[in-house]
């Protein structure tokens, strides 16, 4: 659990890094918590994986 | 027809209003939620254990998977011994939130994570759209074309009375959303791109599909300030949701091959796909023989009747595909390579038609869903192609008004393409309306949830007499029983896991607990030390499984049966 937490805040700085600036603050915000809803299961697997 | 009206809807400039709007949007997709919860709980019956399809027991049986696992792929519960690559991503949301909030996994995959999945994609419509447009009018309205898409409906105005239309639209859309037919709802929303099912390749239309989905995101990266490693985010998403990992090396293989087509190694670049594309042709046929066995199969396949020929015209048609899409993308001769990919398409059309390549419904190709794919398939060609056009002729500053009415259809297309999941939908949405009762099952299954929580989860494995009770439509399948709690299956699953190590079991559980004359001696044999058995009151079960009794109702009984209790 705190592995794919860790792995989920390294993909959500990478977004937070891709986007910033290109989109306005509202769509912004959603996009990150649209990506991090979607990455949470990823990082799950990659912890498991691990 | 003056088009001036649609300029004076963007509000690009009146950042307030558009604040406000924005507000209104993520407000709607709040109630919205709460709405769908509500009217699913009350019109479903509250608190009974109800139940759409196999797919939904199927996914559900995925989400326990992942969530006991400590390994990937995690080991199946359906069929024990055996563990397969699949897209876990949706399972894998419901675990990590599960195992956050210390909630029932059920509770969090049906009523948190596919609905949230599903306002979110409908929101992340909006956002890109906007972002590319800024014009409010035009985002609402693919959000709308969205959630109709998500509707699943096809309309035979012919034949079809408005109020049938209407009751089956109402229908599926409860079903989709809120009671989460999890294949409709994830993959709608975030689209799954299965291209095997079964022997043969089900649906053309992902492949296209996936293109379209790919060209929404690749708005984001166009917007992106990094370019390439927003391509590697779109990788991992694609990996998440994705059928099998078939289209991971896919797009893995066209990431390193654009990599050295337009970077520094440019020369290489053809000599590597190359290489890499042989590899997957290779591990594609000889996967089992180079991994060992079925229990690592690199690909997800329901058997190995695909053959080299076939594994490499469906990868290298994937790769030109993909290829020309890209070199349109990084072109300014659009017209020359839009014409080369129109004409691909077209040929791919004719491929669907004329060699049989389509879905099957219980094993027999039917006109219609041929045709279903077909035309699903062109459409998201469509959709693709306009957009790529429209990315060039909008890069250009002349906007002229043809090309923003263009681009505004496109956007529509590109909507209706990325939550649409095409002839699977479509088919399935057509036998809803055209005979409803052999199309989606939506069944109770309280009783046969409270039998199987009578059994013990941990260490325990379950022997079925039943393949027919649930759900109708397979009789090679009990994924419903390893559903409720987790449970690990001996043999309960063959429809999606067509290993023949499954159909052997299954054939022995027929054989041994399908019949009132089974000797106490046949049940031992079959059942291992910590066995329970399943027994559904539907079919002839043996009697002198009584010894073991735990529980029963009107619908199935539960029995311990493993060795001490066979001999007492």
């Amino acid at each position: 659990m705190i592995l794919s937490l860790f792995v989920l805040f390294l993909l959500m700085s990478i977004v937070a890094y891709v986007y910033k600036g290109s989109l306005s603050r509202t769509s912004y915000f959603l996009v990150l918590i649209f990506y991090a809803f979607f990455f949470t299961g990823f990082s799950y697997i990659i912890s498991i994986a691990l | 027809m003056s088009l001036s009206w649609l300029n004076k809807i963007n509000l690009h400039h009146l950042f307030d209003i558009y604040k406000f709007l924005t507000g209104g949007v993520i407000g709607l997709a709040i109630i919205a939620f709460v709405v769908l919860q509500l009217v699913g709980f009350f019109s479903m019956g509250g608190e009974s254990y109800w139940i759409l399809n196999d797919d939904n027991a199927y996914r559900l049986t995925h989400a326990w998977q992942v969530y006991f696992s400590t390994s990937y792929p995690p080991p199946s519960l359906s069929n024990i011994d055996l563990a397969y690559h699949y897209h876990y991503g949706g399972p894998a949301i419901a675990t990590f939130f599960a195992k956050a909030f210390n909630l029932p996994v059920d509770l969090v995959y049906f009523r948190l994570v596919l609905p949230v999945a599903f306002i979110f994609s409908l929101g992340f419509v909006y956002i890109v759209v906007f972002n590319k447009t800024k014009n409010v009018f035009i985002s609402v309205l693919c959000v709308s074309i969205a959630i109709m898409a998500c509707l699943n409906t096809v309309v035979d105005l012919e034949n079809l009375k408005l109020w049938k239309w209407m009751k089956s639209s109402l229908y599926s859309f409860l079903m989709t959303v809120w009671h989460f037919d999890i294949d409709h709802v994830l993959d709608s929303a975030t689209t799954q791109y299965s291209f095997w099912y079964g022997n043969k390749i089900y649906d053309i239309s992902y492949l296209v599909l996936f293109l379209s989905m790919g060209a929404v995101l690749s708005l984001f990266i166009v917007e992106s300030q990094i370019k390439r490693l927003a391509l590697l985010l779109l990788l991992l998403m694609v990996f998440l949701f994705m059928k099998t990992e078939v289209v991971f090396w896919l797009f893995l293989l066209v990431f390193v091959e654009m990599f050295f087509l337009v970077g520094k190694y440019a020369r290489f670049g053809w000599i590597v796909a190359f290489i890499a594309f042989l590899f997957l042709v290779f591990i594609s046929t000889e996967g089992n023989f180079f991994l060992g066995d079925t229990k690592v199969s690199l690909f997800y396949l329901e058997n190995n009747e695909i053959s080299f020929l076939e594994w490499f015209s469906f990868f290298l048609y994937f790769l030109i595909l993909i290829d020309v899409a890209f070199l349109i993308f990084l072109s300014k001769k659009e017209n020359k390579y839009l014409f080369f990919y129109l004409l691909l398409n077209f040929l791919f059309f004719l491929y669907v038609e004329f060699f049989d390549i389509s879905l099957t419904i219980d094993g027999q190709v039917t006109e219609f869903s041929r045709h279903l794919v077909a035309v699903s398939h062109a459409m998201y060609a469509v959709g693709v192609i306009a957009y790529i056009f429209s990315i060039n002729t909008h890069r250009s500053e002349n906007r002229s008004k043809f090309s923003y009415i263009l681009f505004s259809f496109v956007l529509l297309l590109i909507a209706v393409g990325s939550f649409f999941k095409g002839g699977h939908a479509m088919l399935q949405t057509w036998i809803l309306v055209s005979s409803p009762n052999e199309s989606y099952k939506v069944v109770d299954l309280s009783n046969q949830r409270e039998c199987m929580s009578h059994i013990p989860r941990k260490d325990t494995v379950v022997y079925t007499n039943t393949f027919e009770e649930w759900p109708p439509e397979t009789k090679t399948s009990a994924m419903h029983l390893t559903s409720f709690f987790g449970h690990q299956g001996f043999a309960t699953n063959y429809t999606y896991e067509r290993y023949d190590v499954v159909k052997e079991r299954i054939k022995k559980q027929k054989e041994t607990l399908g019949r009132s004359n089974t000797s106490i001696r046949d049940v031992c044999g079959l059942v291992a030390d910590n066995g329970y058995a399943y027994i559904s009151k539907k079919y002839e079960y043996a009697l002198s499984l009584e010894r073991g009794f735990i529980f029963e109702n009107k619908d199935c009984a539960v029995f311990n049966a493993n060795k001490n209790i066979c001999f007492p």
